[in-house]
């Protein structure tokens, strides 16, 4: 993992407290969510939180809940009963009244288990779609095109240096549907911190990826939250790859969650 | 010499209507079915503000262009739902009612017949007359025209169509506020063929509500399927191709009783030819699903 002087990343020399003040958020608090699909109660009570620079597990037997959760925590599902709140700036978020496409801005935002590439643009330009950039008004891509290729700049830089982050720079001109597996999902990690989210939800990253691959993404992952101050929700049906980097395990058993507390992480005493 | 101007003049105007149209279908994965008729509300606002209110060329084309935008939030706001098939409904009973609209409101739009003598092309006190002058009048613009698409389409505006339209929830996950740019995509590409309809409408001095119904929508989507969606040149290629195929086909002695008919199977031979060899289209980057 390559970490640039110039990123607006932390060096591992800071202390907690500027990480916090750094990242922008304070908390994550997730509680009592209930959901169900027809009769089938999927979330019956679920709570968590996390902290910035925290990595949680999510973890649970396949169909357990753990996609849906996500799910709800990205906007993309409403549950019938709970609360879940991003402490930010002194200002209290309300995760479930806001939209899916809104959240990121505000600060929560998520990887898919099937990826979604935009397929028909290449690494680079997928990490940029990410970028809140005001060329996205067509009125100012028109009337101030200088203006907006100016920004376009420092947002391309930006982009560059969250795909040498995540190991993808010299794939960066490569087209969506040609990068392996194990490359997709990094550029689809690049272009989830290219929204400048402080809450990431990843759904499953380490599927279909081999030992090696696997074991490369999570040592990333770990160094990635200890040095921005993200907070990382990490999906995994195989614990044991995630259990090194983690704080907390957050498992799903009939639509409840068993917290335990990992304490094996140095840096959390 | 003429005739081939007069074609040049038609192509100018389709270019404009089948850039427009990509910009919904091609970035915006809207499969729009009224384009004629927000053509047709251009064409029309733009003739009654030259006819009755006396406005110049210029101003009368903007606004005509306004009203053709501003139509398009008529419709897209209350629902603020563009999921396809919705869409699709809702266009399809647009291009109905404005063509019902055009062709009852007989106070205003004189019904079938028509309104005629709308007044040539004026700008800066110099009419463009000619077949000639107008060739170069309309170039121009739709010069202009094209350069304001591929700003858009170049800029992050229009990165984030092209994101909606590779994968709409993808797009909202990294935080593109979907419903929004599809409206304003919706609202630029009506205005801008409200545009066109103006331009129409000054260069035949004439129209009635037949250039606006559902088969001249047809006929644009045709453009950009044939040409091909999400760059400029399909779409340019696709309205040279409509265009010129059936003054080609004037030239082979059909029976005129039923050169209509058999121009119309040709289109569909070839529309079904393309699909099977070329489903992007002739110059289309990629398919439209
Ligand atoms: N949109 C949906 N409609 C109906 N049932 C669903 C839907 N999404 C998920 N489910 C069901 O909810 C359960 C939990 O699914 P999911 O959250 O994907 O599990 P996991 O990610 O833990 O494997 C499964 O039984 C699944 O079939
Ligand atoms: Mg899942």
């Amino acid at each position: 993992m390559v970490v640039n002087n110039d990123a607006n990343l932390l060096t591992k020399t800071q202390t907690a407290k500027s990480v916090i003040k750094k990242s922008g958020f304070s908390k994550l608090v997730v509680e009592n969510i209930a959901l169900s699909f027809g009769g089938k109660q999927v979330l019956k009570n679920v709570g968590l939180e996390l902290l910035p620079g925290q990595v949680g597990l999510l973890t649970g037997e396949n169909g357990s809940g753990k996609t849906t959760l996500l799910n709800v925590l990205s906007g993309f599902l409403k549950p019938e009963a709970g609360q879940a709140h991003l402490i930010k700036e002194g200002k209290t978020i309300d995760i479930l009244k806001e939209e899916s496409d809104g959240l990121p801005l505000l600060g929560i935002a998520r990887l898919w288990q099937d990826i979604r590439l935009f397929h028909t643009m290449t690494a680079l330009e997928n990490v940029l779609t990410a970028a809140p950039s005001i060329g996205i008004n067509p009125f100012r891509a028109i009337f101030q095109p200088i203006k907006v290729r100016q920004q376009e700049k420092i947002l391309i830089k930006k982009a560059l240096n969250w795909l040498d982050i995540m190991g993808m720079k010299e794939r960066s001109g490569s087209s969506g549907d040609k990068l392996s597996l194990g490359q997709a999902k990094r550029v689809a990690i690049a272009r989830l911190l290219q929204t400048g989210a402080e809450v990431l939800l990843l759904d499953e990253p380490l599927a279909g990826l081999d030992q090696a691959a696997s074991l490369q993404l999570v040592n990333d992952l770990g160094i990635l939250a200890q040095e921005t101050g993200k907070a990382l929700l990490i999906v995994e049906h195989n614990q044991h790859s995630i259990i090194p980097i983690a704080d907390y395990k957050y498992e799903l058993v009939n639509g409840v969650i068993n917290t335990t507390e990992l304490r094996n992480r140095d840096d959390v005493a | 010499m003429n005739y081939l101007m007069h074609l040049m003049v038609y192509f100018e105007i389709f270019a404009i209507v089948a850039l427009s149209l990509n910009l919904m279908l091609g970035y915006g994965g809207l499969l729009q079915i009224a384009h004629a008729g927000y053509y047709g509300i251009g064409a029309y606002s733009a003739t009654l503000l030259w006819v009755h209110f006396g406005f110049g060329f210029i101003p009368g084309l903007i606004l005509a262009g306004v009203c053709a935008g501003f139509l398009s939030l008529l419709v897209s706001l209350p629902a603020r739902r563009f999921k396809g098939d919705y869409f699709v409904m809702v266009s399809i009973a647009v291009q109905a009612l404005i063509y019902a609209v055009l062709y009852n409101w007989t106070s205003v739009t004189n019904g079938p017949f028509g309104i005629s003598g709308i007044p040539k092309p004026e700008v800066l006190g110099v009419e463009f007359s000619s077949t000639g002058a107008v060739t170069l009048l309309y170039g121009f613009i739709a010069l202009i025209f094209i350069g304001v698409i591929s700003l858009l389409k170049t800029s992050p505006f229009g990165r984030a169509l092209q994101a909606i339209r590779d994968d709409e929830l993808a797009a909202k996950s990294v935080g593109i506020p979907v419903n929004k740019l599809k409206m304003q995509v919706f609202a630029i590409a009506s205005a801008l063929v409200g545009c066109a309809g103006g331009l129409y409408a000054a260069y035949v001095s004439y129209i009635d509500p037949t250039s606006f119904n559902l088969n001249e929508s047809i006929l644009m989507l045709s453009m950009v399927v044939i040409g091909g969606v999400g760059n400029i040149r399909g779409p340019l290629l696709g309205a040279f191709i409509l265009i010129t195929l059936p003054e080609a086909l004037r030239f082979v002695a059909l029976p005129d009783a039923i050169a209509a008919n058999i121009r119309l199977l040709i289109y569909g031979v070839l529309l079904i030819i393309l699909m099977l060899v070329r489903p992007q289209g002739l110059a289309g980057n990629y398919r439209y699903q």
